[in-house]
């Protein structure tokens, strides 16, 4: 392999841990209309990259249960959509869940 | 005999590689193996053989690389940046649970260690900030002059011991 790309593949490998020479991860979304119409976007597609343009659109992502909304901002470039949202509930015994919500 | 080098001395008959993996955070064999090549410290030089021009050619390639200090700082502030934006491994760290996945069935204790520990923002290492603004609610609460003097001088070690 040509060095220049082997050298361009190290610091994406810090970056982004993925080679550079791919472009991110995307999954088909409907950016421009929910742009026009400020509506979420709902999706499943959690391993979506989220790019630059995304900032400040609402996403709709799927944890396996339901839709969890997810409000991009600037911070959040470069990080997959499923990221913030976990999948998994933390235990807890249904004594302490009734005392939590009483 | 020991040799004083940024605020560190090492011993007179230690490695000149092991120095730097040992002493210096963030610094690994590989970058030390690296930093001894492009100087021209051979394998097995001691650190008592450095003469003064060596010492300043490695204070200079050292600023390359963040080390130390910075190093720990640079950490920290991907773990809290994480934490803030609130992904899944800002939680995991939050938690102090293991980030990549691993089990926690067994065997955390890995995880718990460097969690909770070390790199731990709220617990260990912003003390003494928290001293500093805590300093004047101290004094108004019990108002002798004692007690501020006593604060004081606790502020000044702790910020000497910070910078």
């Amino acid at each position: 392999m040509r060095p220049t790309l082997i050298a361009q593949m190290r610091v994406s490998s810090v970056q982004m841990k993925r080679s550079i020479w791919k472009p991110p991860y995307l999954a088909p979304l409907p950016i421009a209309a929910a742009k026009k119409n400020n509506t979420p976007i709902q999706t499943t597609a959690r391993s979506c990259m989220i790019l630059p343009s995304f900032v400040g659109l609402t996403f709709q992502v799927h944890n396996g249960l339901e839709y969890l909304s997810v409000t991009v901002t600037e911070e959040m470039v470069g990080y997959k959509l499923g990221e913030f949202v976990p999948t998994r509930k933390r235990f807890s015994f249904k004594g302490e869940l009734k005392g939590k919500l009483r | 005999m020991t040799i004083r080098f940024q605020g560190i001395s090492m011993r007179g008959n230690a490695l000149v590689k092991l120095v730097l993996v040992n002493r210096f955070t963030g610094l690994g064999r590989h970058n030390a193996e690296r930093i001894c090549a492009k100087l021209g410290f051979y394998p097995r030089m001691r650190a008592h053989q450095l003469q003064e021009p060596d010492l300043l050619a490695l204070a200079k390639e050292l600023q390359g690389y963040t080390v130390g200090e910075a190093y720990t700082n640079s950490v920290r502030d991907n773990i809290r940046s994480k934490r803030i934006i609130g992904t899944f491994a800002g939680r995991r760290h939050a938690l102090g649970y293991p980030v990549k996945g691993q089990r926690t069935k067994n065997n955390g204790l890995t995880a718990r260690r460097h969690n909770r520990g070390q790199w731990d923002t709220e617990k260990r290492k912003f003390t003494t900030l928290r001293q500093l603004d805590l300093a004047p609610s101290v004094s108004t609460v019990v108002g002798t002059w004692a007690v501020n003097a006593a604060v004081r001088a606790k502020v000044l070690v702790d910020k000497i011991r910070f910078w």
